[in-house]
């Protein structure tokens, strides 16, 4: 009797832990968020944060220095002089030291995961959540100063100008509010903005590619539409970043179209294609621009000019969902379920190290 | 294989209810009311052979080979063999339903949670499996993930005075318990089966609520919804128990004082040879208590014809 009862309780307790795959919470997969600054690489991964350093790709600290399965960390971190500001799937978001990775403060008050990468300016510092709320905190000390509340997820990182914030939420609009937290505009369009929507230099065109399969200029005062570009039909979802290099605007889309726009005018200047998805879209090299083709279960880090014309390109084992991070001599990309986890390179395309977390 | 035949399928009906009700909460309900419907046709058959097995262990054929063999299972496996074959009942019946929608039914849970795509990998991963022909379901995504209180993809807490409560977790709890119990069968006699059913009566609905708790709201409604249709569906085949949960509901000939539980014999016809249980073995050692409580069982109904015979 007391067998039969002891073999039950196991097998729902299996049932269990197979449903609910060994985690208490929800479940979601993410891709490595990766940060770059001049002596390190920042990737939040799996249940920790680690600063790693770019010359040697040694790991130099870890967030939080015990494991704990319950927070998993999938968001780019925002880096600044001093600090990094990174969230978890747990609904925290924590202030880190950035030399040491000590944690200075956690906020815990938000519904959702942090998927998305904050942005900040003087102290003040802005954290997407998937709860839909965008939190404006005290850089200082963690505490929120307001939230700004959106139909959905945020996942692309705020765009800060002089008069407003733009929120580009999941819900299929972009917002743009003020330093209060008040909304100036919203603006609806076709498909979700995932990518980090760019701001012109002078600051009056916002541009964000949509899974609508549009890419779009709005008015940045008033949120009004300006253009919206669809290759004539055969654009496919803009999933990644974009970037402006003088008025060009350069973007891919899902089935590895790559276009450069006149960004006043939408008229093409040059598109060439490449033989997979992009999905985590365009980085700026200094003298060019990278993207990272997904294959089957391998990608491709391919570069090219600013004219369209390839350069160097590189293989790499594991499937590569976010544009690369660069700082003056490296480029580095993060896998998922790749042989390594971690990537560098130099800038004519010499693999410099991996990295492992594991060994 | 398994994700291209069943997963995709899935998670593209889930989407076009979505894209017809506009409503991922409604979706989920709809979408799990239509496969337990697709698979109703299982489950009456294997209500049929569940109920074909526990008539087979009222026969008092049964039971003697059970009280004759225990000692020899491979004799007592090739006897309940050939009484199966006698009576024509396939003893894997009440299995085989049961095996065939188990993967179907975690396909509706890997479905709903691949439809809350919660991340950017996942929403690109759910985007590459929408049929094309289906139409633009792309502009859908993400879907909207508010439904009522809750936010589907986020345990569901409905916060009353400042703290959290888990209605929908309380409910799966309710709704488990209240199915295990309205769909148990009349007991047999098998103190064993009797005892397994009350653990699973108990660690089932606890299971079920933990799940609800602590996974996304959206797998929570499933399971609710799963648990409200699964007593209907029961319901509409004339299984359900009342007096399981409304005890004035049953007979008062079916109540045993002891313990206040209930043993019923009903159902099968069994002409009792007098013979058969002045043939049965005396119970040994160990099992005299449940073979007294079999024997008390079947005599509370049979003695007065068989003193008419006598």
């Amino acid at each position: 009797m007391k067998k039969s009862r002891l073999t039950l309780i196991l097998t729902l307790t299996g049932l269990a832990l197979v449903l609910s795959a060994c985690a208490s919470g929800v479940r979601v997969t993410g891709t490595p968020g990766l940060s770059i600054s001049d002596d390190m690489v920042f990737v939040a991964y799996g249940n920790t944060v680690r600063g790693i350093s770019t010359e040697t790709g040694f790991g130099q600290w870890q967030f939080p220095e015990e494991v704990n399965n319950r927070i998993m960390f999938y968001a780019q971190p925002y880096v600044t002089d001093e600090s990094i500001f990174v969230g978890d799937v747990a609904n925290n978001f924590y202030k880190l030291d950035k030399a040491t990775g000590k944690l200075d403060w956690t906020f815990s008050d938000a519904k959702g995961f942090f998927l998305g990468k904050a942005n900040g300016e003087d102290t003040v510092v802005y954290a997407p959540s998937n709860d839909g709320n965008l939190y404006a905190l005290d850089a200082e000390n963690g505490d929120m100063l307001w939230s700004f509340k959106t139909g959905h997820y945020i996942w692309a990182q705020p765009v800060l100008s002089d008069d407003a914030i733009f929120v580009a939420s999941m819900d299929q609009s972009i917002y743009a509010i003020d330093r209060k937290g008040n909304q100036i505009w919203e603006q609806e369009q076709e498909g979700a903005v995932v990518g980090n929507p760019v701001l012109s230099d002078d600051g009056k065109l916002l541009f964000a590619g949509t899974t609508g399969k549009q890419v779009l200029a709005l008015d940045a005062a008033t949120g009004e539409q300006v253009w919206a570009f669809d290759a004539n039909g055969s654009l496919e979802s803009v999933w990644g970043n974009m970037i402006l290099v003088d008025d060009a605007l350069i973007f891919s889309d899902s089935s590895g179209k790559i276009f450069a726009l006149d960004s006043q005018m939408s008229t093409i200047k040059w598109q060439i294609e490449v033989p997979g998805a992009v999905v985590g879209g365009v980085v700026e090299l200094p003298d060019g621009f990278a993207v990272v083709l997904l294959e089957n279960e391998t990608s491709l880090v391919k570069t090219f000019d600013f004219d369209g014309g390839a350069k160097w390109e590189a293989s790499l084992s594991g499937e590569v969902f976010q544009a690369p991070v660069v700082n003056q001599s490296l480029l580095v990309v993060g896998t998922l379920n790749g042989d390594n986890l971690l990537y560098a390179y130099n800038l004519t395309g010499v693999q410099v190290w991996s990295y492992n977390p594991e060994r | 294989m398994w994700e291209t035949i069943v997963i995709q399928p899935f998670t593209n009906i889930l989407l076009l209810i979505y894209s017809l009700v506009n409503n991922f909460g409604i979706s989920i309900i709809l979408f799990t009311i239509l496969i337990r419907l697709i698979t109703h046709p299982l489950t009456v058959k294997q209500f049929k052979a569940t109920q074909s097995m526990q008539k087979l262990q009222e026969d008092p054929r049964y039971k003697k080979m059970q009280e004759k063999y225990k000692d020899d299972k491979e004799r007592l496996a090739q006897e309940q063999m050939k009484l199966y074959k006698e009576l024509g009942i396939n003893p894997m019946g009440s299995c085989l339903p049961s095996l065939i929608q188990l993967p179907l039914i975690l396909s509706l849970y890997q479905s709903v949670t691949r439809a809350m795509a919660a991340s950017p990998v996942e929403l690109f991963k759910l985007e590459k499996i929408i049929y094309p022909w289906l139409g633009d379901f792309g502009r859908l995504l993400p879907l909207e993930n508010q439904f009522l209180w809750m936010d589907l993809g986020q345990p569901e807490r409905l916060t009353i005075f400042g703290f959290g409560i888990p209605v929908l977790a309380v409910l799966v709890v309710a709704t488990t318990f209240l199915q295990s119990k309205l769909i148990q069968p009349p007991s047999t006699g098998n103190d064993q089966a009797a005892m397994m059913s009350k653990s699973m009566n108990i660690y089932m609905p606890l299971l079920m609520g933990y799940m609800a708790y602590s996974l996304a709201s959206g797998l929570a409604i499933y399971f609710l919804t799963s648990n409200v249709f699964g007593i209907i569906q029961y319901a509409a085949l004339g299984r359900v128990n009342w007096g399981n949960i409304l005890p004035f509901l049953k007979k008062g000939d079916e109540k045993q004082p002891d313990k206040g539980k209930t043993r019923v014999v009903d159902a099968v016809s069994v002409d009792v040879d007098v013979d058969d249980e002045d043939d049965a073995p005396e119970p040994q050692k160990g099992s005299a208590q449940k073979t007294s409580s079999q024997k008390s069982t079947a005599t509370k109904k049979k003695r007065p014809p068989m003193k008419r015979r006598r």
